[in-house]
């Protein structure tokens, strides 16, 4: 038990850390804590002990702040991860939605011939786009860095006296990202913002004045979208300080992905529903057709990532608890023993 | 504003940890005389009165290490694997101009302390 706090110690200090010295300073983590260990309360070490030494320590998070530079930020060490994450995920995302509405602009706009300027549209809708989502996204992860900021040295986080015995268990299956969460629970926000900033845009434009085609559609279903990705965002809250998995947990994010889920079908039908209107504002019948199939399409590929995705999750919580049960579940073994000190 | 004694204590932390902060560099290459781990070093610093958590330390070492100062090795013999390191060539220069700028600050503050009117009366 104490071999594995310490494991758990190390190796929520190492997942902050970038990959290229995860490794090492690990190694040499663990090393000094056995070593001190050792030092003060022998070669076997009450879990008490080992307890009472680990709060000694920084908590992990403040651990590997240490081992990442100095510098004046906006976005500081303990939430970068996250952060570069969060743009890696949204800042794709964003422009793939940009061209595939290009795209389709192409198929329906009855007044598209100047090329030209559609690109150079194309291009700064991209710029535009681009500078608004990175813009908000340093704004939240700026606000939490500040929130931590502005509390009494001896309120922080950090300053706290911290408990080894809450780190989150070592074995896999049950550990919840710290940087996924976070990372979800970002986009999700900065999601239903685009969604609503945007939301008089949203549809199919034909160059006709006034709302683009079914607008009207989306602006029924807001409210529904917006529940769907609330849901998910107090989904993954808990799951943030819980720390773990639990079944519970498991259950309910089937049961958000199914919200979800029916949340899309129903848009889809409605825009299904809709082709007279399609047809009567002048798109062409093969383009409705793809327009169709592609959300369909999009509908079964969600319909199959919810399922493959959820079936995993409970696949290894199975798995994972025989393992455990059998006395060879997938703990990190210790790779250094507590006895023996050549110091 | 007055400051509240919690925040005149914190205050006084944190000028104690920023004048702590500039010496610990010079604490640690001055006590890397021979290869060291960083466990031995940290008790080597601990004993001789230098009170320093690993939390300080490990990454300190990384840095210096990073920048070329120190020269580390993993050491695999043994129960467990650990890392010496010890000054480089730079790293030995550099601990003498800092000593050198140390021994002339402390110069320095001992004649202000001990005439804080200076030369004027």
């Amino acid at each position: 038990m104490s071999a594995e706090l310490i494991e758990r110690y190390v190796q929520e200090v190492s997942r902050r850390l970038h990959e290229s010295q995860r490794e090492d300073v690990s190694r040499e983590l663990r090393s000094s804590i056995y070593d001190e260990v050792e030092h003060r309360f022998g070669p076997e070490p009450t879990d008490e002990e080992v307890v009472a030494y680990l709060r000694e320590l920084d908590p992990p998070e403040q651990a590997a702040a240490g081992y990442r530079p100095e510098l004046l930020y906006l976005v500081g060490p303990a939430w970068f991860p996250a952060f570069r994450t969060v743009v890696k995920i949204v800042l794709p995302i964003q422009i793939g939605l940009i061209l595939l509405g290009f795209v389709i602009r192409t198929f329906t706009d009855t007044g598209f011939g100047n090329f030209g300027g559609e690109i150079f549209g194309f291009l700064g809708a991209v710029v535009d786009a681009s500078v608004y989502s990175f813009g908000m996204i340093v704004l939240i992860f700026f606000g939490l860095e500040r929130l931590e900021m502005r509390r009494p040295a001896k309120q922080r986080r950090s300053a706290k006296v911290w408990e080894p015995r809450s780190l989150p268990d070592s074995r896999p299956h049950d550990r919840v990202g710290y940087a996924n969460a976070v990372t979800s629970i970002v986009v999700s926000i900065v999601f239903l913002a685009l969604l609503h900033v945007f939301a008089s845009d949203v549809g199919i434009r034909t160059g006709a004045e006034g709302p683009p085609l079914l607008n009207d559609v989306y602006q029924r279903h807001l409210p529904w979208i917006s529940a769907s990705i609330l849901i998910s965002i107090a989904y993954w809250t808990v799951l943030l300080i819980q720390g773990r998995w639990t079944w519970i947990t498991r259950f309910a994010r089937l049961a958000s992905d199914g919200f979800g889920l029916w949340v899309f079908y129903r848009v889809v039908t409605d825009v299904v529903a809709h082709r007279p209107a399609l047809v009567g504002a002048g798109i062409e019948g093969p383009v409705i057709s793809i327009i169709e199939r592609s959300l369909w399409l999009s509908f079964a590929v969600a319909v199959a990532i919810v399922v493959v995705t959820n079936g995993v999750r409970f696949y290894r919580a199975l798995t994972g608890r025989r393992q455990v049960a059998d006395g060879v579940g997938p703990v990190d073994g210790a790779p250094v023993t507590m006895t023996g000190s050549d110091s | 504003m007055m400051m509240t004694p919690d925040e005149k204590a914190e205050f006084e932390q944190k000028l104690i940890l920023e004048l702590r902060r500039g010496l610990v560099s010079l604490a640690a290459l001055g006590a890397l005389r021979s290869p060291t781990y960083g466990y031995s070093l940290r008790q080597r610093l601990v004993d001789a009165g230098f009170d320093i958590d690993q939390g300080t330390l490990y990454p300190l070492l990384r840095r210096l290490d990073a920048q070329g100062l120190l020269e580390s090795d993993w050491n695999v013999e043994g129960n467990r694997p650990r890392k010496y390191y010890r000054l480089s060539p730079d790293g030995a220069a550099l601990l003498g101009r800092l000593k050198t700028h140390w021994d002339e600050q402390v110069e320095v503050l001992n004649r202000l302390f001990a005439n804080p009117e200076g030369d004027e009366s």
